[in-house]
């Protein structure tokens, strides 16, 4: 009897569900979206906390202590490195939003020649492993053998270099190259989506192709601009891949490579400051993210609007049309040509030298050769594909169905979800990595030390940007296809699959290329997490750098750009998506 | 007669095999056919991956057994192995690295005793009595420099030609702050100087060096042109292409590296077997070949004269955990970075 009853309390536990999925369908993938969110976002930013309040290392139960927070800010070195971050990350992005405004003006609003051409500098950039731009232009600009520095002594005859990439400016003017293709994603979306008739009014009234810049496009474009430098400086702030190529030799000291260094590189390794570190930069990114959204919160969706209804109105430059195009082909030369002519030539040399006489005698295959015949190499190729093509897809999907409801529906938890993909928004990928770390160690799944918990903090760091691209996209989509498809009697599923999915495909399809883009490349959370087996490229080649073995680094990098190559049009090629690229 | 005649030969036979069971009791062998049972063996290593490819193709290729490694440097492998031990997930069944942190993660616990019968024709003075560390290779460090821009003759002899003023802001060397066995090769130092090692450190500081976050950039830096000389491991003039050459010494310090299998390994035959076959002729070989100088007499790397190294190698002493940090948090800071 007993029996029969715990019995029927199972079953009644188990229907009850399965009848509120039937009555109630969104409030049930509501609860499933709600609760698969709040896992992602809360369980590594939890442990980061518990790590950096335990007294004990990694693995060993400990009490809580405040000792680790008050060995950081009681070191002066703390305080000068939280200044060396805001500096790197403010100068960067006014750089970089800078930058990319005067580009961004120059390929919309004006009628400079081959202005198209300059949005490449907005999508080729996107097939960079970012780590390898930095060492691109460590080969140009390092102080003793910086083929610019050599070529710049020998015109000028000067006695040493002229430039320095191991410095704070030269930090700022990298990062800000890597940054400078998102600046311009947002400033150009805001260019293209502006009413063009407030300018012509101007216009007509009589102001000067100088006024209405001033008057009329600054402010209207001001919010993008803002976004951008928000946005930037998080990135900034965050960024592991500059500071691990720059900031570590040139002995600058920021919140990434501090972190870094207390879990990895110290003797002996203290992963409670690194927590503790990681803690602080995670306030501190959550604070400039909401700050961000604040900003963007009315206008978010300009990004992804490609200017439907409106042509912008063309600017006549007369003569200095083509400085104006100079001054784009230089960017682009700067972040793609030249960064790329390095890539090819270290990865066709036997070893790195100023090209003269003797670089006939040093061309070689064998990087290429070594890597492609390379298990490790092989394995670790095996392992992004995996990660981009499994992780893009997965969290496109969870985008998918997290937009949608944050979007369309009315249910209770919806602020709920909103609220907690703050979180990632804000994620450093060194903070969640050591998040990660703390977590996974005492979960009692395989998770730790495999590729799972790779594709974990993929997932919940780059959400968002699958959360932007389907946001847009799911706004768009009006309500009544999918009024229709219930009237015909389709259940909730049924209509996400066969009416919502499809419409959301440029969206999808978009936000998944970004994303599988990333994930291809990702380094600075890879670098904490992978393990033997589960090694990604992103480390791979941090080690060929550190390891001083530029020939195979480089050869990678090419080879990882043509995939990155082929992933995008293959999967433009699926999606069949013509202009919406510039999702993200 | 015939008694007299059979004692000695009894005694001998005794003798003999008491020698074999001494040998047995220390050598550990291996069963092989469990160790392909269990298909692979995990390492975790500070060796460059490259300088190991041909030493794991030959232990593939003898057993059918793969050999996945992951890379760190000494101290990374140090952390990630005690980390993954204390939390009870040990992914790694063999650790690779250098003395000063293979005796911290022997104390921890970390190791199971393993004494592969290869490594009893190793040396007597390198052995570990106790069978927790096993040595394989022997790392010592000279001066490089680039043959292309320094005539060999005009290139540094010994440690303190690198004071002269010719060499100011020409030398590489790894940062002794962040890199735990520079800090232990510039505290060994005392080995030829005495008391006055630390006035040396103080003046190679003043000839503001190059830092390199570990000794294997050292070698690049050097080919490429940013320093003319520098610190590192002689082993570089065969792992990396380039105009390098190497200062023939008296005497070389010498930082050797160990293979120590895990206490807990889930895979304890591959473990075995795979530290057995580093130690066999045929993986020293293979070390070799690829610039290391193993521990089996006779065999040494395609290095110029790098048989007229090996009597010169001194061993480097351990500093305490301790002194470690004081020496890389303190003094070497203070010397170097002067805060």
């Amino acid at each position: 009897m007993a029996s029969m009853n715990g019995t029927t309390v199972f079953s009644r536990l188990f229907q009850w569900p399965m009848r509120a999925m039937r009555q109630e369908p969104h409030l049930a993938v509501m609860i499933a979206v709600g609760v698969v969110i709040a896992y992602l976002s809360l369980s590594p930013t939890l442990m980061l906390f518990y790590g950096s309040f335990l007294s004990k290392p990694l693995g060993v139960p400990g009490n809580f202590t405040l000792h680790h927070y008050i060995r950081a800010y009681t070191d002066p070195v703390t305080y000068q490195l939280l200044l060396n971050s805001f500096v790197f990350a403010t100068g960067s992005s006014v750089l970089a939003t800078t930058l990319a405004a005067v580009v961004a003006w120059i390929t919309v609003r004006t009628n400079a020649p081959f202005r198209r051409l300059f949005e490449l500098t907005a999508i080729i950039p996107n097939i960079f492993p970012p780590v390898m731009l930095a060492v691109a232009w460590t080969v140009l600009l390092s102080p003793r053998t910086g083929l610019i520095n050599r070529v710049l002594m020998e015109i000028f005859g000067l006695d040493s270099a002229p430039l320095n990439i191991y410095s704070m400016p030269g930090m700022i003017f990298v990062e800000a190259l890597i940054t400078m293709p998102l600046a311009f994603l947002i400033v150009s979306a805001s260019l293209y989506s502006m009413d063009p008739s407030l300018e012509e009014s101007a216009r007509v009234a009589g102001s000067t192709n100088l006024q209405i810049a001033r008057r009329i496009t600054l402010p209207i474009v001001r919010p993008a601009l803002l976004a951008s430098l928000t946005l930037n400086l998080v990135r900034a702030i965050e960024s592991f891949d500059t500071p691990a190529i720059i900031a570590l030799p040139a002995r600058i000291e920021v919140f990434t490579t501090k972190i870094y260094r207390e879990a990895i590189g110290a003797f002996p390794p203290n992963q409670n400051v690194a927590a503790a570190y990681a803690v602080s930069l995670l306030v501190i990114t959550m604070i400039f993210v909401y700050i961000y959204r604040r900003l963007t919160s009315r206008t978010e969706r300009y990004v992804t609007v490609t200017g439907r209804g409106y042509r912008p109105m063309i600017i006549d430059l007369g003569k200095w049309r083509y400085l104006a195009s100079a001054i784009a082909a230089l960017i682009l030369i700067l972040i793609v040509v030249l960064p790329f002519i390095v890539l090819l030539y270290v990865s066709f040399v036997s070893y790195l030298h100023v090209p003269g006489e003797k670089t006939w005698e040093l061309l070689t295959l064998d990087h290429y050769r070594s890597n492609l015949t390379d298990t490790r190499t092989y394995r670790a190729l095996k392992n992004s594909i995996i990660l981009a093509v499994g992780g893009a897809t997965l969290c496109m999907l969870l985008a998918s169905v997290t937009a949608y409801m944050t979007t369309k529906t009315k249910s209770a938890g919806r602020s709920l979800i909103e609220a907690l993909t703050f979180i990632p928004w804000a994620f450093p990928g060194t903070a969640l990595a050591i998040g990660l770390l703390w977590t996974y160690v005492y979960v009692p799944l395989p998770i730790y030390g495999s590729l799972w918990i790779l594709l974990i903090g993929y997932i919940t760091r780059f959400l968002p940007y699958g959360l932007r691209s389907m946001t847009s996209t799911i706004v768009q989509i009006h309500g009544e296809l999918e009024d229709a498809s219930k009237a015909c009697g389709a259940g909730f599923v049924a209509t996400f699959r066969r009416i919502l999915l499809p419409l959301m495909r440029p969206g999808f399809v978009a936000g998944w290329i970004i994303l599988a883009t990333i994930f291809l490349r990702e380094f600075s959370t890879s670098i904490f997490l992978y393990s033997p087996g589960a090694e990604p490229i992103g480390p791979l080649l941090y080690h060929f750098y550190v390891d001083g073995n530029l020939g195979p680094m480089c050869s990678l990098g090419v080879i990882v750009s043509v995939i990155c190559l082929v992933l995008i049009v293959v999967a433009r090629r699926i999606g069949k998506v013509g202009e919406s690229f510039e999702g993200g | 007669m015939r008694k007299t005649i059979t004692l000695p030969v009894v005694s001998l036979l005794a003798l003999g095999a008491l020698f074999c069971l001494t040998v047995t009791a220390r050598a550990q062998g291996v069963n092989v056919e469990a160790a392909k049972q269990e298909g692979k063996v995990i390492v975790y290593g500070a060796q460059v991956p490259q300088a190991m490819k041909r030493l794991h193709a030959g232990f593939e290729k003898k057993y059918g057994i793969t050999a996945e490694y992951w890379r760190g440097s000494s101290t990374q492998v140090a952390e990630r192995a005690l980390s993954e031990f204390r939390a009870g997930k040990p992914g790694y069944d063999v650790v690779e690295g250098n003395r000063g942190v293979q005796l911290i993660m022997k104390r921890e616990g970390l190791f199971a005793k393993y004494i592969a019968p290869s490594s009893e024709k190793f040396p007597a003075q390198f052995r570990e009595k106790d069978g927790l560390i096993t040595p394989w290779r022997a790392l010592p460090i000279s001066i490089l420099y680039n043959t292309d821009l320094v005539n060999p003759a005009e290139a540094p002899k010994t440690f303190d030609d690198l004071l002269s003023p010719k060499w100011t802001g020409k030398i590489s060397m790894p940062d002794p702050t962040r890199h735990t066995t520079t800090a232990q090769f510039l505290w060994n130092l005392s080995k030829f100087k005495g008391d006055k090692w630390l006035d040396y450190v103080k003046a190679l500081a003043k000839q503001k060096p190059l830092l390199m976050e570990s000794l294997a950039p050292v070698a690049p830096a050097i080919i490429k042109g940013e320093a003319l000389v520098g610190i590192t491991y002689i082993k570089y003039l065969k792992q990396y292409k380039g105009p390098l050459g190497y200062v023939l010494m008296d005497k070389y310090l010498t930082d050797p590296n160990y293979m120590s299998l895990s206490a807990k390994t889930a895979r304890p035959n591959a473990a075995r077997l795979y530290i057995e076959y580093v130690c066999s002729a045929e993986g020293q070989k293979a070390a070799a070949d690829e610039g290391e100088f193993p521990m089996l007499p006779g065999i040494v790397p395609p290095i110029k004269d790098a048989d007229k190294v090996v009597p010169g190698m001194i061993f480097m002493d351990n500093p305490s955990e301790d002194e470690f940090n004081k020496l890389m948090s303190g003094t070497f800071r203070q010397i170097f970075f002067g805060n």
